[in-house]
């Protein structure tokens, strides 16, 4: 169950994206609404992450192609935000919860200009939305990973966008946080914004969210709650990987080339 | 020439035992390496070829002399020095594996200079030899040395060669050897130690700041020719052996020339060639495995159009028909077309091409499996029609006849791909 | 008495600078936990400089550093072909192309040894000793003073300038890489200019401390300064009192012991990290681990 929208804010046609040698995405189509609150889901594997850094740029994939607000990425990347996996960063580094969120402001900065007053304000602002603003000045590795997550959001929200794609933001996260950024997520989205967020427990999520993005490989639903979370399709999502499309990706990974790749 | 001959026919017994000493220190120092390298922690090598600079120093001056008991003394107990406080490091601060690799690295070697000009400036005649061990020198061994280096170098061989289970279960697998009951920390432990005696003896011939890279490079350059361990230690053996005594006789004829960098270009020169011509991993051999798949893919393609103008009711093809139907490939064109003759699918009656009887079957083939992965995507994974035929396209020509059973058997033997065109078997007549 | 101490000041002035500018660069190089390719950098920028010296004959100008960079750049894209197009894992590709680029050096060296004034001792420590007595005189007789002096402080002007106009740039691709280029920041580019800057920095130091000690100077002082700090404003200047500290004590002490200087300063910050660590981590085991303190909301 494949529901396209008119006008979508993000519309990903026919992508295939291989990692590290074979396909993790086969032919994915389709298309998002905006201002909602979107989640992907899936079990291990089924190429969520994958599939928001296809859209964020950070792999290249090798068929198909991604328009956001109708455009290429390049053209709107001051419109969007993203929230990495945390594991993706070493939280031991130098910095401090402000100095974190501040990098949200970086990219419209520009190359030589610090951050000012202005910068300050705004990622004051964006702690008190997620409730770390007693933090600004404890540095990072002082943070639970609840903390953590948070400081991330914040960071995301400095860069004042229209789209904020979000990996994985409530992994390993305690209860009080999960809700509280939900509660955030949602004021955000009803103040227009679209959140599309990778998650990973199906319980939580068919509460949370507006629109699902059911992944296994490839694309097995997208669309509102009614008409995509059903026995059928929860099955085909988490019923297993498809046996065939396994045994053809090892064959495409045991190639010295990936002969999906022109 | 003569001089050529005169080093390889081996006359002067020192020579011959100079090579032997070579081939020894290593083959002994790439079989550590090699397993260093598996282990992901090929740098450490690096670090502990130059943390035991200080150790030789001090075993100099204890000793008054090159007396290979007390260096080899020292530069072990720094060694192990070295490896000690890395572990250490690592488990009490919080600082990067790499900084703190470096970190000991250039502070060992940094107090062993230290130790070095003060010994140069003491003026003591014997100290000239000290420098070989920077940058090695493998004529300047001498005879009596060989015995204890030579020796090292036996025993570290035969360590690796009796307890190859053991170590390669704590390069590969050191979890699961904990569980099933070895004891990993002394086999860790143990390992440190040989690493440490074949950096000690390596160093004669290619010095302290060049040694990583006869621990590293003849093990990355094996890895390319083999995927077993057991040929994978030999063969890295093998090529550091080969590096060492080209090594040494450059050495021989340009005696102002330290050993150590002329090692280091054999061997990576060795290493250059597995890494462009090894068989199935080397670059070149990965291009050529591409553009054989490719002209294959080509071939099919032909053959799929041959079989379409049949399903058009039109019996063969003319080749200006093919050209068309594959623009600016004229030459690709041919050399499919002779191929395919050649293996005997397709008759070319002057511009004419038909498919034979086997060629027939084949071109079902191809087409049976584009149509029944387009069917596959459209079925099961929710494709649409429009979207399926890049896919297939391209997996047409690789899916095996195991797969294509197990398609049939999950799509049931379907008649119809989704855009209603009837998928071919072999018991079909057009 | 007088001639003396100006010397030791030259000498520890230079050193110092030189500290600073390993340091600054050293502490981005640990951050983004490219400690290693910081030391094969320097090895590898050896045939640079070498070729460099072939060319200019014995004026030892601008060619010297091009050929260092021109060097620092193939080892970089050396590295990268063997881990991307050859398939070799990272830790060998290093390995592999620093050795092969500091052999073809020291065989530069032999072999150019008729027109090369540079020594296999001197690349690996230099001797900065020698500072005073090589000195820059114009062409219209002036006496500037040491000429490697005067490089030093070239160095750690573009060095500071550098980190200084990308700072933000450094910090956020040093910390998250993927982010960073989402938000458009070229972390490619930024990654390169920071190699340039080190290979720039082994080459313009190695007449005074040596090609293999300049690591030392890179490595050790940021990760010193880290046992103590966790604030990155901190830790920069924390890396440059320790530059300048390590100067100082190992100067005088290499004079007591008479020993290489540039192999005294390493020793020097070599004691002062174990020592940092040693103290440090006693600390740390009468501590509670991370801190676990829920926050909800409005707290």
């Amino acid at each position: 169950m494949i529901n396209h929208v008119e006008s979508p804010i993000i519309e990903i046609h026919d992508l295939t994206v291989s990692y590290d040698q074979s396909p993790v995405l086969w032919n994915v189509d389709l298309s998002l609404p905006s201002g909602k609150l979107i989640g992907i889901l899936g079990p291990n594997g089924a190429g969520k992450s994958t599939l928001i850094k296809a859209i964020m740029g950070l792999v290249s994939p090798s068929g198909g192609y991604v328009k956001l607000f109708d455009k290429s990425l390049e053209e709107v990347r001051n419109r969007i935000s993203y929230v990495p996996q945390r594991e993706s960063v070493d939280w031991n580094f130098p910095a401090s919860v402000l100095d974190v969120v501040l990098m949200g402001t970086y990219g419209k900065l520009g190359l030589f200009k610090r951050p000012g007053k202005k910068e300050k304000e705004l990622a004051m602002e964006c702690l008190e939305k997620v409730g770390m603003q007693g933090f600004a000045n404890r540095q990072i590795s002082e943070l639970s990973g609840g903390q953590q997550q948070r400081v991330f959001i914040g960071r995301s929200l400095a860069q004042n966008a229209d789209l904020y794609l979000m990996d994985e933001p409530f992994a390993g996260v305690d209860m009080a946080t999960e809700t509280a950024i939900f509660g955030l997520l949602k004021q955000m989205t009803a103040e227009g914004k679209t959140v599309v967020v990778v998650h990973h427990d199906i319980y939580s999520a068919v509460n949370y969210f507006d629109w699902f993005i059911m992944l296994n490989l490839h694309l097995v639903a997208s669309g509102p709650k009614e008409t995509v979370i059903t026995e059928e399709l929860l099955r085909k999502t988490y019923g297993g990987k498809l046996n065939l499309l396994t045994k053809v990706s090892e064959l495409i990974r045991q190639k010295e080339f990936n002969p999906l790749k022109n | 020439m003569s001089d050529f001959l005169y080093f390889f026919t081996f006359q002067d017994s020192s020579i011959a035992f100079v090579v032997i000493g070579i081939i020894l220190l290593g083959v002994g120092s790439a079989y550590v390496g090699t397993y260093s390298f598996l282990d992901k922690k090929a740098l450490l090598g690096d670090a502990i070829s130059h943390a035991v600079l200080p150790g030789i120093c001090l075993g100099f001056i204890l000793a008054g002399t090159k007396n290979p008991v007390y260096i080899v003394s020292g530069a072990f107990f720094s060694g192990a020095l070295a490896t000690f406080l890395t572990s250490w490091l690592r488990k009490n601060t919080r600082l990067s594996e790499d900084a703190i690799i470096a970190s000991i690295l250039s502070i060992f070697f940094g107090f062993g200079i230290v130790l070095l000009t003060v010994i140069q400036k003491s003026g003591n005649p014997e100290m000239a030899g000290l420098n070989q061990f920077i940058f090695g020198n493998a004529i300047a061994i001498l005879e009596e040395d060989l015995w204890v280096y030579g020796g090292l170098a036996v025993f570290i061989i035969l360590s690796l060669s009796i307890f190859q289970k053991e170590f390669s279960l704590l390069v590969f697998n050191a979890e699961y050897g904990k569980a099933i009951g070895y004891p990993m920390e002394l086999i860790r432990l143990i390992f440190n130690v040989l690493m440490i005696l074949s950096v000690v003896i390596g160093i004669q011939a290619i010095g302290v700041v060049l040694m990583a890279a006869l621990l590293i490079t003849p093990g990355a350059a094996a890895r390319f020719w083999t995927d077993k361990l057991g040929n994978l230690v030999i063969l890295a053996g093998i090529f550091s052996a080969v590096s060492g005594i080209m090594g040494t006789y450059i050495s021989f004829i340009l005696p102002q020339m330290p050993t150590g960098p002329w090692v280091v270009v054999f061997l990576s020169f060795l290493a250059l060639i597995s890494f462009l011509f090894a068989p199935k991993r080397g670059v070149l051999s990965r291009f050529i495995s591409r553009r054989s798949y490719l002209k294959k893919t080509h071939q099919d393609h032909l053959l799929k159009a041959l079989y379409r103008a049949l399903e058009a009711g039109k019996e063969s093809l003319s080749i200006e028909e093919i050209y068309e139907t594959y623009p600016f490939q004229k030459k690709e064109s041919d050399r499919s077309i002779d191929n395919l003759i050649r293996n005997g699918l397709i008759i070319k009656n002057q511009h004419i091409i038909s498919l034979t009887p086997k060629g027939k079957s084949e071109s079902k083939r191809i087409v049976r499996l584009h149509r029944l992965w387009e069917l596959y995507l459209n079925e099961y994974m929710n494709i649409a029609p429009d979207h399926v035929h890049d896919s297939a396209e391209k997996l047409e020509h690789i899916l095996t006849p195991e797969l294509e059973e197990l398609l049939e058997n999950r799509l049931n033997y379907p008649k119809l791909d989704p855009h209603q065109e009837t998928i071919p078997r072999d018991y079909d007549e057009l | 008495m007088m001639s003396f101490d100006q010397n030791a000041f030259l000498i520890i002035f230079t050193a110092s600078m030189i500290s600073i500018s390993c340091g600054l660069l050293g502490v981005f190089m640990m951050l983004r936990k490219m400690s290693m390719t910081g030391d094969a950098i320097s090895h590898a920028v050896l045939p640079g400089i070498v070729i460099g010296f072939f060319i200019s004959g014995s004026q030892r100008g601008l060619e010297v550093i091009i050929g260092a960079g021109v060097l620092g750049i193939l080892a970089t894209l050396m590295i990268d072909w063997l881990r991307r197009k050859a398939r070799v894992q990272l830790d060998a590709s290093i390995g592999i192309t620093f050795t092969l680029l500091f052999a073809i050096g020291i065989i530069l060296i032999n072999l150019l040894a008729y027109k090369v004034d540079l020594d296999q001792e001197c690349v690996l420590y230099g001797e900065i000793a020698y500072l005073p007595i090589d000195l820059w005189i114009t062409g219209g007789g002036q006496n500037m003073g040491p000429r490697i002096m005067y490089l030093a402080l070239l160095n750690l002007i573009l060095v500071g300038g550098f980190i200084f106009l990308f700072f933000k740039e450094l910090t956020v691709t040093s910390f998250d890489e993927n982010f960073s280029m989402v938000i458009g920041i070229p972390a490619g580019i930024i990654n390169l200019g920071l190699m340039s800057m080190v290979s720039y920095t082994t080459v313009s130091s190695f007449e005074a401390v040596g090609a293999i000690l300049v690591v030392a100077l890179l490595v050790v002082p940021p990760a010193t300064a880290f046992l103590w700090t966790k604030k990155l404003k901190q830790l920069i200047k924390i890396t440059i009192g320790i530059g300048i500290g390590i100067a100082f004590s190992g100067y005088y002490l290499a004079y007591f012991f008479d020993s290489s200087i540039a192999g005294m300063v390493v020793s020097v910050a070599g004691i002062v990290f174990l020592a940092s660590a040693l103290y440090k981590s006693k600390l740390i085991s009468n501590r509670f681990g991370t801190s676990t303190k829920q926050e909800s909301f409005g707290n």
